[in-house]
């Protein structure tokens, strides 16, 4: 579902001046990992890489645990809480970074669709629906496999996640801003394709690009975490939530906070920003308002 | 009807063709298909007979089409791991795949529609906003954590359910349950909506009036129109059923598709890989038609609509 283009900014200030508890909450906890990111470095309160076998395995506080380890220890002995910690600053980085990379790509393939048509246009639309025939995960895994994982190879391929939703938008967006007076009007007095595509018809359908972008950043945290559980993404000794949860996988038997814990921040902030996308497309499509 | 038909097949030819040579492309810029396809130990003899087979020697167009020719007979190279054809590799995993995705298709269809109907109908009360939260919650928790989650539970808390393997209809449960709950939450979503749309359209409220149960009112009249907009959904649930699959064997051993891949690409067994993304372009390609034909046999208005030409 597109959203109006001729949405002003008044109209969504003040529709976002009722904003549920769930939201608050949602937004409070993305705005925590967000800060978690940022300082992680100041926060860790013990190396995370240090391994102490003789303190292996050991509990979360509140199920029996020590002080010195709040969040327990991993396989390695390692402080959990640090490694969540710096797991966090890795997820969160590759998700935005993937995330930008991905609307830029898309946006940018769907402006010259939209101002150029013709073959450019055709051949846009075709890796579109090429993209729409393969679930995004297998690309991903099959680029892994044919040139190897190195970090930056990986980060590239998360970030080509969701380009084809922001080229459809935009694609479409521009054909009918292409239209309109203001469109036609740069136009005639003289200013060249840049100008009228890039200065005028993209600040115009950027609201419904930034919806996009709130929508995919959750999935390409997902992406990353997937394929990091899988063992197919971040590497160790580098950590992500997603390999924590791959390691902790093997234990469970005896030590299920391993996994659980990051998990749960997973969950959360795919949770959080899923609320948060619903509650925007209500507010700013008022026709489908109480529908969803 | 049947322009709209033979259009919807050219562009299924036309993807099939793209997703081909794109492997092509990616397959000769990563390095020298004799040493990728073929396994380590082969002898210079076998690695010569591919060369010629494949027309490595020869110029690129050519090598092109020895290689769509293979690919159509199904020759898809050899894996590393046991020097197996991959497309066999590959197949003798298709079944347990298809047992698993199988019910999770029926699971999401049986808890997503009912669940979507009853919120509709009891919009906007306590079970609307309770089926609504739980749906919410049912996609957003990736599904490698439920996965982990149901473990917990079932294998180690409550020892009901084996936690790996493929033996037994138990074994089926937990994984199944982990696959289709996404899935089920955004069908029931998405018919709660079509069905909102709907149950306001004066042909419902006449039905209504009319004297007609409640039953066959929401069964016959509403319910048919509202499912024309889920098909399509279902189709791009397809996608997600495929990826869920990918991450769900892995969490539970389940010796399927979705395993292989983990461990072919872990091992870069790229004839594997190769198969399996060809595989799996097919049979997206193959559901997404039929579920476009579906919806033009579905509605009326887009098969006349079409005979008369429009889009």
């Amino acid at each position: 579902m597109l959203v109006q283009t001729s949405l002003g900014l008044r109209t969504i200030v003040q529709r976002l001046h009722i904003i549920p508890p769930a939201i608050w909450l949602s937004a409070l906890w993305l705005a925590a990992l967000f800060a978690i990111s940022l300082a992680a470095d100041l926060l860790t309160p013990t190396d995370a890489l240090i391994s102490n076998l003789r303190m292996r395995l050991h509990p979360p506080v509140l199920f029996g645990g020590a002080f010195d380890h709040i969040l327990g220890t991993d396989q390695l002995g390692r402080d959990m809480l640090s490694r969540l910690i710096i797991s966090i600053k890795t997820s969160m980085s590759i998700a935005f970074l993937g995330t930008v990379i991905g609307a830029v790509l898309g946006t940018t393939l769907g402006l010259v669709a939209g101002a150029v048509r013709g073959i450019a246009d055709d051949f846009i639309m075709m890796l579109v629906d090429v993209q729409a025939a393969l679930p995004f995960i297998i690309v991903a895994m099959a680029s892994i496999a044919f040139f190897g994982n190195t970090f930056w190879l990986f980060v590239a391929v998360v970030g080509v996640f969701g380009w084809e939703r922001y080229a459809r938008i935009a694609r479409g967006m521009t054909l009918a801003a292409r239209e309109e007076g203001y469109a036609v009007a740069t136009s005639h007095i003289g200013g060249g394709p840049v100008r009228v595509y890039v200065l005028h018809i993209l600040p115009n359908i950027a609201s419904a690009l930034i919806v996009a972008f709130t929508l995919n950043f959750p999935e390409t945290l997902l992406l990353e975490t997937t394929l990091s559980f899988l063992g197919l993404g971040v590497q160790p000794p580098q950590t992500s939530l997603g390999t924590m949860l791959g390691e902790g996988r093997e234990y469970l038997v005896n030590a299920w906070w391993i996994a659980v814990i990051p998990g749960v921040v997973v969950a959360l902030a795919s949770l959080s920003t899923s609320l948060i996308g619903d509650w925007l497309r209500d507010v700013l499509d008022p026709k489908i308002k109480g529908k969803r | 009807m049947t322009e709209f038909i033979i259009g919807k097949f050219i562009r299924m030819f036309v993807a099939l063709l793209v997703i081909v040579t794109l492997t092509f492309i990616v397959l000769r810029t990563s390095g020298d298909p004799a040493q990728t396809f073929l396994p380590p130990d082969a002898s210079p003899k076998t690695v010569e007979d591919f060369r010629e087979k494949w027309g490595l020697d020869r110029p690129l167009p050519d090598q092109y089409l020895a290689y769509l020719k293979n690919v159509m007979g199904g020759d898809l190279g050899h894996s590393f791991v046991d020097g197996r054809p991959a497309s066999q590799v590959v197949g003798e995993r298709i079944p347990k795949t298809l047992l698993l995705l199988g019910t999770s298709f029926f699971l999401m269809l049986a808890m997503g529609f009912p669940l979507g109907i009853i919120s509709a109908l009891k919009h906007n009360t306590w079970v609307d906003r309770l089926v609504m939260s739980i749906a919410v919650f049912g996609y957003s928790l990736p599904n490698f954590f439920l996965g982990i989650l149901l473990i917990l539970f079932f294998s180690m808390y409550l020892r009901w359910l084996p936690s790996t393997g493929s033996g037994t209809w138990q074994h089926l449960i937990m994984p199944v349950v982990t696959i289709g709950t996404a899935g089920a939450a955004v069908i029931a979503r998405f018919v709660r909506s079509a069905m909102l749309e709907v149950i306001s359209k004066p042909y419902v409220r006449s039905a209504k009036a009319r004297g007609l149960s409640r039953f066959t009112v929401v069964v016959r009249h509403a319910l048919p129109n509202a499912a024309i907009p889920t098909v399509t959904v279902i189709g791009f649930l397809l996608g997600s059923l495929i990826a869920g699959a990918v991450v769900t064997e892995a969490v539970f051993a389940w010796p399927g598709i979705g395993r292989l891949t983990v461990t072919a690409v872990a091992s870069r067994d790229l004839a594997v890989v190769q198969t399996i993304v060809l595989l799996i372009a097919v049979t997206m390609v193959c559901v997404n038609l039929i579920v476009d034909l579906l919806y033009g046999w579905l509605d009326p208005r887009i098969r006349d609509g079409l005979q008369k030409g429009r889009n």
